[in-house]
């Protein structure tokens, strides 16, 4: 997953529930974020022009959002547990 | 701009509310502005030494590196607070009964001071680094920077003042009863940092048991809404605990509680062996009188 102009591409991933998944969240932007997520519960500084190791499950089935604290009016995202 | 305010505002009052807490009940002891600011200044600058080693701290630990030193830092403040307590049990009670023994409160205050101290240094060192990458990025932008930098420094005036306010709040409380809540504050808060740090090393990938969610009251109390933020530094509030974020907590109370007994028990024995030798010594006096 990447950050870009403060945005997440893609906005949407899906994983399978019941499993632990390792996130590779790459910052391309000039400035640092947070990956932010109560649902999901993970909370990490990603500085900036870097790459972050994102853990989280394993889930039940649903939807989790997460946002970019430094940037929450747009770097908004989900990730879907199937 | 708000949201500047916001978010540098919810950044700061975890550390608001711990330095709040210690320096009401440190109120009276010499020389606790100086600890308490020493801990905050050397936070302050450690956190600007994090966010510049930001990069180097993610990558140790295969990528864990900020979740391993997040966990560190909690687990320290745990101690340490485990620590103040048991000391506070087994001498705080003397210090504040015996007005003879101000004299040496003033030289063995300085040890449970210096515990504390390290414990405002930490919360400000967690939450002070990501207040400063935060603004760092909004310097970083350019641009439209002045007005998120207003923000920013109305937030932190905020927090200041929400300091201040739990501080006057705490010292409405009673005197005589106090100690016993600001005992169990500070259970209560060690209890919470170290489920938290639970939380990080699972997060970590060291702990990969017992990661079952629990409930889910974020429909009601969202823990980050300000409400939510304020108990989850207090109390340890949770919105989506896991069993190894309530297990650790109860253990964390538990251990809490028997080490302040203890020490409180240790007291009374000497208080008790003090008084035995003080009654033998004035009958032997008396007897020497006939």
């Amino acid at each position: 997953m990447v950050i870009r102009d403060h945005k997440f591409e893609p906005e949407e991933i899906r994983v399978p529930a019941g499993k632990r998944v390792s996130v590779y969240v790459t910052n391309e932007d000039a400035t640092p974020e947070e990956f932010d997520s109560p649902a999901l519960k993970v909370e990490k500084v990603i500085p900036a022009k870097s790459k972050g190791l994102v853990r989280i499950g394993p889930l039940s089935p649903g939807r989790y959002e997460f946002i970019g604290e430094f940037h929450a009016d747009t770097a908004k995202g989900v990730v879907i547990a199937e | 701009m708000l949201g500047a305010l916001i978010i540098v505002f919810r950044e700061v009052i975890e550390a608001g509310l711990i330095i709040g807490i210690v320096l009401a009940m440190t109120r009276g002891v010499p020389g606790r502005g100086q600890w308490v600011a020493g801990g905050v200044i050397a936070a302050v600058l450690g956190a600007a030494m994090l966010a510049i080693f930001a990069q180097s701290i993610a990558d140790a630990f295969e990528g864990s590196g900020q979740e391993m030193f997040n966990a560190s830092v909690l687990g320290v403040a745990v101690l340490m607070l485990m620590w103040h307590n048991a000391w506070m049990a087994s001498h705080g009670q003397d210090m504040a009964n015996s007005m003879a023994a101000v004299g040496k409160a003033v030289s063995s205050g300085q040890r449970p001071l210096a515990a504390l101290a390290i414990v405002v240094g930490l919360a400000t060192l967690r939450e002070g680094s990501e207040v400063v990458l935060f603004l760092y990025g909004i310097v970083a932008a350019g641009a439209s920077a002045s007005s998120l930098l207003t923000g920013g420094a109305l937030g932190l005036a905020a927090g200041a003042a929400f300091t201040v306010l739990t501080y006057y709040g705490l010292l409405a409380i009673p005197s005589r009863y106090i100690f016993a809540v600001t005992t169990a504050l500070i259970a209560l808060l060690a209890a919470g940092m170290a489920a938290q740090a639970a939380q990080f090393l699972d997060a970590a990938g060291l702990i990969n048991v017992l990661g079952e969610r629990l409930w889910d009251s974020s429909a009601w109390l969202p823990q980050d809404s300000i409400v939510g933020r304020l108990l989850h530094t207090l109390v340890g509030y949770t919105d989506r605990p896991t069993e190894l974020q309530l297990i650790t907590y109860l253990a964390t109370l538990a251990v809490m509680v028997a080490l302040t007994r203890f020490a409180g028990s240790k007291r009374t024995a000497r208080a008790a062996a003090l008084t035995t030798k003080r009654s033998m010594s004035s009958r032997g006096l008396g007897r020497a009188n006939k």
